[in-house]
């Protein structure tokens, strides 16, 4: 079996890793690890009066890069600690099409995104990628989301 | 050497950029059939054209928007969308030919100190707060630079500089559009609602509108006096870029010693990197068109050069509003938030309320451009 869990390095993705790494376990399943370099702020480097163009990019995604780098870190640190075998896969682009694309060439029978409690206003606000991965895969794909509510920072690690 | 000068990747943005030149053409010819049927007395076309001012500006927003966030366009046209908006900038430096050295003198020197007062004002009083609130260095400096000086192209130069984080210049970002657009779609029918001349609105749309596209947007909007106010002002205010950058460099690096941990920072490098280079392209032409050369003719002078210019700068901005039409994303204005939000709303607000109250007491006459 594998599992994909997407992981943006923000707290809610957290409690995916630790459901991925729990079911991994269950089920001595392949986990994979997805970390997608969002490219939303490389975009505005066409802005009219941009000045600076060179270094600002240089300066995004030198921190995109970092913040890959740490998320990296941290979920195979996990995995290993767990004693699940797990790999880490970077893509770079639109989120939703990278994870998609991933899907399409990995063949997981799992997927598994992070999530927050979200009040109706977040909801509206949100970007949603559950929802975005289900139009782009269909609903054959199984999906699993973890919601971390607010009002439990215990499950965030 | 031609080979060096072309993009390695330059078809990715031929398919959105022809797309964004469709758009305006059409965009364009629905502003004459419009104008046409008004002038021809048909009651509708009256009614979109003069009274719900539908010019080819609102046709290329509207149209761009609605096409954007309700219609399936393909990404591979998203590149091409995004370079169609900086054409403004040589429709920008094509209208020099529209003013005389007397204006700029008068309404560019007015201006400069108009917008010397508000984007000093905005960056120390936002950059000044935000410390005061614990907002971090990075978010303080660049919702200082973007609500005081030029929306996000501040936020670009400054975000390096401050060393914003990904998330804060999303926000940022995020706040600057929503907020940049929704003055671009109130504020011309609120200086109708008040009948404020349209020196008046351009000057007003000069000091208020955050974002420069949007900026420019509004003024072409209200009408071509606005537009010729607004243009000159706002060439002032991007002069200030680099000043500004300056003064973040100092209130958040220099001024709390954090220079000696980072790598050393060149200050007239940095005024020399972040000066709006094109806009000596604009005074070239502000002084051709001010030394009356009888060759160049002038922009109402049919079959002259300066009236061949004064053609392409309508195509110039057509194409720009298009890109800034298609670009307009409600998922991208969705990325307001957090703290960036409550400082953009309370400047955008004391900006739009300030500006106005200036505008009105300077009057129409003195903000006015005569082009000699």
């Amino acid at each position: 079996m594998r599992i994909l869990v997407c992981i943006d390095g923000e707290p809610h993705t957290s409690g995916a890793v630790e459901r991925a790494i729990e079911l991994a376990r269950a089920e001595s399943a392949e986990l994979i690890g997805l970390h997608v370099i969002d490219e939303w702020l490389r975009q505005f480097s066409s802005e009219i009066y941009a000045q600076g163009r060179k270094e600002y990019l240089e300066w995004v995604d030198q921190c995109l890069e970092d913040k890959a780098s740490e998320v990296r870190k941290s979920f195979m640190a996990r995995c290993h600690a767990s004693s699940v075998p797990a790999r880490f896969v970077l893509r770079d682009g639109d989120r939703a099409a990278e994870i998609a694309a991933v899907i399409d060439e990995l063949e997981p029978e799992l997927v598994i995104t992070g999530g927050k409690d979200l009040t109706r206003w977040q909801r509206f606000r949100s970007a949603n990628l559950a929802a975005q991965l289900r139009k782009a895969c269909g609903n054959a794909l199984s999906m699993e989301t973890v919601t971390v509510p607010q009002r439990r920072p215990d499950l965030v690690v | 050497m031609v080979k060096g000068l072309v993009v390695a990747d330059w078809k990715r943005y031929v398919p959105g950029f022809l797309f964004c030149l469709a758009f305006a053409f059409i965009g364009m010819n629905l502003d004459r059939l419009f104008r046409s049927l008004s002038r021809e007395g048909v009651e509708w076309a009256t009614f979109v054209y003069e009274s719900a001012q539908m010019n080819y500006v609102a046709i290329l927003l509207l149209g761009g928007i609605v096409i954007r966030n309700f219609l399936p366009i393909p990404a591979s046209l998203l590149p091409g969308i995004r370079i169609a908006r900086p054409v403004l900038k040589p429709g920008i430096i094509i209208l020099g030919v529209h003013y005389v050295w007397a204006d700029v003198i008068r309404v560019g020197g007015l201006g400069l100190a108009l917008t010397g007062f508000f984007i000093f004002g905005t960056a120390i009083i936002v950059m000044y707060w935000c410390k005061r609130w614990g907002v971090t260095d990075g978010l303080g400096g660049i919702m200082g630079a973007g609500t005081g000086v030029c929306g996000v192209s501040a936020i670009i130069a400054t975000g390096p500089v401050v060393k914003a984080s990904p998330i804060e210049m999303a926000y940022a970002i995020g706040t600057i559009l929503l907020f940049g657009t929704l003055m671009l779609f109130t504020m011309p029918y609120i200086g109708q609602g008040i009948d404020l001349s349209e020196s008046q609105f351009g000057a007003w749309a000069a000091v208020a509108i955050l974002n420069t596209a949007q900026l420019v947007a509004a003024a072409e909007w209200y009408g071509t006096e606005a537009r010729d106010t607004a243009v000159l002002i706002n060439v002032a205010r991007i002069m200030f870029l680099p000043v500004v950058v300056l003064f973040s460099l100092w209130f958040y690096i220099i001024r709390t010693g954090k220079e000696q941990d980072a790598a050393p920072i060149s200050k007239w490098q940095l005024i020399k990197d972040k000066f709006p280079v094109f806009i000596l392209g604009f005074f070239v032409l502000v002084l051709l068109h001010s030394m009356n050369i009888e060759a160049l003719g002038g922009p109402a002078e049919a079959g002259s050069p300066f009236w061949a210019m004064n053609a392409a700068y309508t195509w110039c901005f057509a194409i720009g509003f298009a890109g800034i039409g298609l670009s307009i994303s409600i998922d991208d204005m969705k990325k307001a938030g957090g703290r960036a939000f409550a400082i953009g709303t309370v400047a955008s607000m004391v900006k739009m309320i300030l500006g106005l109250g200036v505008v009105l007491l300077i009057g129409a006459t003195a903000l006015r451009v005569t082009g000699g």
